[in-house]
């Protein structure tokens, strides 16, 4: 009798160990692309939900920085979001200096991103095209892979790139870049440190 | 002349208040000087033509002359008997023993000794392949319920004067004869010694089959979701294990004979591992070891990643399981419970319903529970074949279903409330307690921990009978409490 | 409660083996970023090299005597028996929260962001309870399966990191400031808690060879340099990011798609902190002379009660996970007091 009293008194309390179970798979929001771009001076965080239908479902929140646009996204747009399984960062090509290195600065502090993510600078059309399939991110994922093995120079994830521009002696980073122009084939962009 | 005879009926007719079965057949022998008897049995115990052929025939022809009852007795025993064993006696109790075992027992009048004649014929099942140890390549004798068939299979086995039975009783009211049987140069004095204590303590009213005794032989205030006490019903698997230093104990009436000490890695080793060339037997192992983990922890590593750690499933597995789990109405620890107790409820029904309807019971349980259920949306196929998967593994090593079925529900609940921490917790409890647990001294999860390198040769791997053979690992090396 | 019988010497050293080694999996900070590999290294064997000496005494005692320093002092100084029970029990109970306040910062900080650090911590207490009350024995043949699941999970974890090596991310010269080298040496110093451990326990186990520690250290000193070596190259500046830099290392192993890899490692991290603690519980049990429920139940309850008090107050949390104070500490209960015992022992012998 002692011993099943002991044993119901832990399972209550482990019950109340608060550990948490709202990102629970039947009603978790699992974020797997994220897309960047500026629009009449708003940047636009895009959110790309894991998802089996052909449409993807994306949500866009203004905010001016990737940490805002997630906090902005957990209490008002995507209830139950989970950014533990976030695959891909496109970021248009025009934000290189200013706000990927400030995103990735911000992805760096934080536990629950994967830091193997892959990262890409991308043209607007480029932008709109993966927007539009869900299934050219796994394309988009192995002309990554591709332009790695092509050139072992260039840095695809939030890790190599974060540890690449912190140890920047001046010659700059060289990372892929999607370009619409080129069948999405991988390119690569060089992009300089920048202090913030 | 005292009138032996009489009082002794009156006493037995006494003590089984006038029983129907019991038989007192009075005799007059051919003699100078008038002796009588009786012959007393048990009906339905004893072989009617051998009692006929041994015992009355030759008991009627003979001439005793002019001897007394006592010499009589003697004359009996050395020159009367036929091919039936004979045994003196002079005690009611040892009577009482020999009629309800079949023997036919010879009383003189005027004499106080008894002779019993091993006229036993009671009808028994036959030596046939037991039916839970089924083999491709062996022996297809399996135990059966007489005692003494069940000993003459092991002695047919070990022709070795070293191979002793000792006879013990037990049940206050039944009176089950039990044999401890063992193997004198490999079995430790200090084993036997605790295995004839521990029967002995037995205070049990009846014993009628292994399980009454299993418990009385295992190791107190250890843990009991594991067995530390073997069963089998194969006589080669027995001589098997006599030879390793353990010690078997054969139940009257069952044919199920208990093996002590029980280690862990024994249940993952089967008599097909050692007829199998070693690569397979190997091979059967690991999948062996992979089932029985697999069905512990299967379902709880499932409830634990769609409770709490989704993004650890991989993508496209994810896409399929989110879908079909957020169609359903219950939560996932809910409904993998559901499904493992329908399972159960399933698997009793099976075992209990007559052969006939069996079929019916599949056809429910598949189609209706089971298919129809994921159609409605009330369980995922997800669920479903996880569970599946697992009760199925379990059968993989079907002598751990019940610690495995046990272990599999806590796992469930624990993952279900704290993740995959929960789980591992609880693992770590389950394996100080599995670590903890004592058979006859020796520690269950001996090879593994105490580890034993020399024993790893039979524990995931089974290496060739040139290596096995060469050296055998008494189990008494195990023990920690004891000299090696 | 299993019956005093001896066992295997070298069982024990694999489990204080695995206990020294899971230190590191809780590092946090502890080593400073302006230390470059190299010296990390120096100091980790510098840290090593003390516990070695710690370890000394009750190696001494143990081939000399065949006992351990508390059977010992039981013997020798019979008046002293409650003083010294109250010295190690209190040294446990402040290593056990030194263990404790780490593991469930990391849990409820890295792995279950939400999680309550006091109730995971009763929770792990309560199991600890349990197999402390089975006794040293059966947590060193736990610690066979432990071993083997580290095994695994540190495969995993290295080779998962192997993809990720950058020898431009860390450097392997000599550079450092004094504060950061003395931080990382004293934090080196802390497994030093396993010769404690080992003073009070050895007197049970059989078979001891002085090879046994040696290798103990050995491969917590292999283990403790792959650890920096990944986390220094293939992790680099980023780890500097995040606290449990550890951690962090089985966040970035994958093996191509497959990740979550720090799963491992926090059912590593739980396996090992349940194991130290409820080591750390036996050892309790055994200088104190009780061996039941009760006895390792008042004590988890006192460790349970500093570990709340520290979540609560800082400063509190400041004492109890003082790296200073651990090995000061240690130094006292492991050193010390057992020299004392051989110096008046080889008078009595």
């Amino acid at each position: 009798m002692k011993r099943l009293l002991s044993v119901l008194l832990l399972f209550i309390t482990v019950i109340f160990s608060g550990c948490d179970s709202s990102h629970k798979i039947e009603t978790a929001a699992i974020i797997e692309n994220v897309s960047v771009k500026r629009e009449h001076g708003q940047l636009y965080y895009t959110f790309y939900k894991l998802s089996s239908e052909e449409k993807p479902q994306k949500t866009s929140i203004p905010a001016s920085s990737f940490e805002e646009a997630c906090k902005l996204a957990g209490e008002k747009y995507i209830p139950h979001l989970s950014l533990a399984k976030l695959r891909l960062l496109l970021v248009h090509r025009d934000l290189k200096d200013s706000v990927m290195q400030r995103d990735i600065s911000y992805i760096s502090t934080q536990t629950y991103f994967s830091p193997v993510a892959y990262v890409a600078l991308c043209d607007s059309e480029a932008l709109r095209k993966t927007g539009e399939s869900p299934k050219l991110l796994s394309t988009v994922e192995e002309e990554l892979r591709l332009c790695r093995k092509n050139n072992p120079s260039v840095r695809l994830d939030y890790l190599s790139i974060f540890n690449s521009l912190q140890r920047d002696n001046g010659n700059g980073v060289e990372i892929a870049y999607l370009n619409s122009e080129n069948e999405l084939k991988a390119d690569t962009e060089k992009i300089f440190r920048k202090m913030f | 002349m005292e009138d032996t005879l009489s009082k002794i009926k009156l006493s037995l007719n006494e003590m089984f208040s006038h029983s129907a079965d019991l038989t007192i057949k009075d005799i007059i022998l051919k003699s100078n000087n008038n002796l009588s008897g009786a012959v007393i049995t048990i009906e339905g115990m004893c072989s009617k033509d051998e009692l006929a052929q041994s015992v009355l025939n030759p008991l009627m022809m003979y001439d005793f002359g002019a001897q007394s009852s006592d010499e009589a007795v003697e004359t009996i025993l050395s020159s009367v008997s036929g091919s039936c064993d004979m045994v003196k006696f002079n005690s009611t109790q040892e009577l009482i023993a020999f009629i309800t075992s079949g023997f036919a027992v010879i009383v003189l009048n005027g004499c106080e000794n008894m002779i019993a004649a091993g006229v036993q014929g009671y009808s028994y099942r036959s030596v046939s392949e037991p039916e839970s140890e089924v083999v491709q390549r062996g022996a297809r004798e399996g135990f059966t319920e007489p005692l003494r068939v069940n000993m003459s299979l092991i002695r047919r086995r070990m022709k070795n004067p070293d191979l002793v039975f000792e006879q013990l009783t037990v049940g206050t009211e039944s009176k089950t004869q039990v044999m401890i049987c063992y193997l004198k140069h490999c079995a430790s004095p200090s084993l036997i010694k605790k295995v004839k204590k521990r029967l002995g303590e037995c205070q049990l009213p009846t014993v009628f089959a292994s399980g009454y005794l299993s418990e009385y032989l295992e190791d107190k205030s250890t843990s009991r979701l594991f067995s530390g006490a073997g069963i089998s019903e194969r006589p080669d698997t027995v001589c098997g294990k006599l030879t390793e230093g353990r010690i078997a104990v054969i139940i009257d009436g069952t044919p199920a004979v208990i093996i002590i000490p029980r280690l862990f890695v024994e249940e993952f080793q089967g008599v097909d591992d050692y007829s199998n060339r070693s690569y397979y037997a190997t091979l059967i192992r690991l999948i062996k070891y992979l089932s029985f983990f697999f069905a512990v922890f299967a379902p709880a590593l499932y409830v634990a990643l769609a409770q709490f750690h989704p993004e650890y499933i991989p993508t496209r597995i994810l896409i399929k399981t989110s879908e079909s789990l957020a169609e359903t109405p219950l939560p996932v620890t809910f409904e993998v419970l559901l499904i493992t107790f329908v399972y159960e409820i399933m698997k009793e029904a099976g075992l209990r319903i007559p052969k006939s309807l069996g079929h019916a019971v599949s056809i429910v349980g598949g189609l209706v529970v089971g298919e129809s259920a994921v159609n409605a949306g009330i369980i995922s196929a997800s669920t479903l074949m996880v569970v599946a998967t697992a009760a199925i593994c379990s059968y993989v090593t079907s002598t751990l279903y019940p610690p495995v079925t046990i272990l599999r529900v806590v796992l469930i609940i624990t993952a279900g409330i704290a993740g995959l921490w929960g789980t591992v917790l609880a693992t770590a409890v389950t394996v100080i307690s599995m670590c903890s647990k004592t058979s006859l001294g020796v520690p269950y999860m001996s090879s593994l921990s105490p580890f034993s390198l020399r024993s790893m040769r039979d524990v995931f791997v089974r290496a060739s009978w040139k290596k096995l053979g060469a050296h055998t690992i008494r189990v008494q090396k195990f023990s920690e409490t004891e000299e090696n | 409660m299993q019956p005093e019988i001896k066992y295997s010497s070298k069982r024990l050293m694999l489990t204080l083996m695995l206990c020294a080694c899971s230190v590191i999996l809780l590092q946090n900070n502890n080593v400073s970023p302006k230390n470059s590999f190299t010296v990390n290294l120096l100091c980790m064997l510098g840290g090593l090299a003390v516990c070695a000496v710690m370890f000394l005494p009750p190696v001494i005692l143990k081939k000399r005597f065949d006992t351990d320093f508390l059977t010992l002092s039981g013997k020798v100084t019979p008046k002293l028996k409650i003083p010294l029970a109250a010295l190690y029990a209190l040294y446990f109970v402040y290593a056990s929260v030194y263990f404790i306040l780490p593991y469930t910062d990391m849990f409820c900080k890295k792995y279950y962001p939400g999680a309550s650090p006091c109730i995971i911590g009763l929770c792990v207490l309560a199991a600890c309870v349990y197999a402390a009350c089975k006794g040293a024995n059966i947590i060193t043949r736990f610690g066979i399966f432990l071993f083997v699941f580290a095994l695994a999970a540190n495969f995993l974890m290295f080779g998962g990191s192997i993809g990720s090596v950058d020898f431009a991310n860390s450097s392997f010269l000599l550079y450092t400031d004094f504060e950061s080298a003395a931080s990382a040496f004293i934090y080196f110093c802390s497994p030093s808690f396993i010769a404690v451990i080992y003073a009070c326990l050895a007197g049970d186990t059989e078979n001891f060879r002085l090879s046994q520690p040696f290798f103990a250290l050995l491969f917590t000193a292999l283990k403790y340099a792959l650890v920096l070596f990944f986390v220094a190259f293939s992790v680099g500046a980023y780890a500097q990011r995040q606290e449990y830099q550890s951690f962090i290392l089985s966040r970035v192993a994958h093996f191509d798609s497959f990740g979550g890899i720090e799963s491992f490692f926090t059912a590593l991290a739980t396996m090992s902190v349940f194991m130290i603690i409820s080591m750390f519980l036996s050892c309790v049990n055994k200088s104190t002379g009780g061996g039941g429920v009760k006895n390792s139940a008042a004590f988890a309850l006192i460790i349970f009660i500093a570990a709340f008090m520290a979540e609560w107050n800082n400063s509190v949390k400041e004492i109890f996970t003082n790296d200073v104070i651990l090995i000061i500490f240690t130094a006292v209960v492991a050193v010390f007091v057992p020299l004392a015992y051989i110096f008046t022992g080889r008078k009595i012998k």
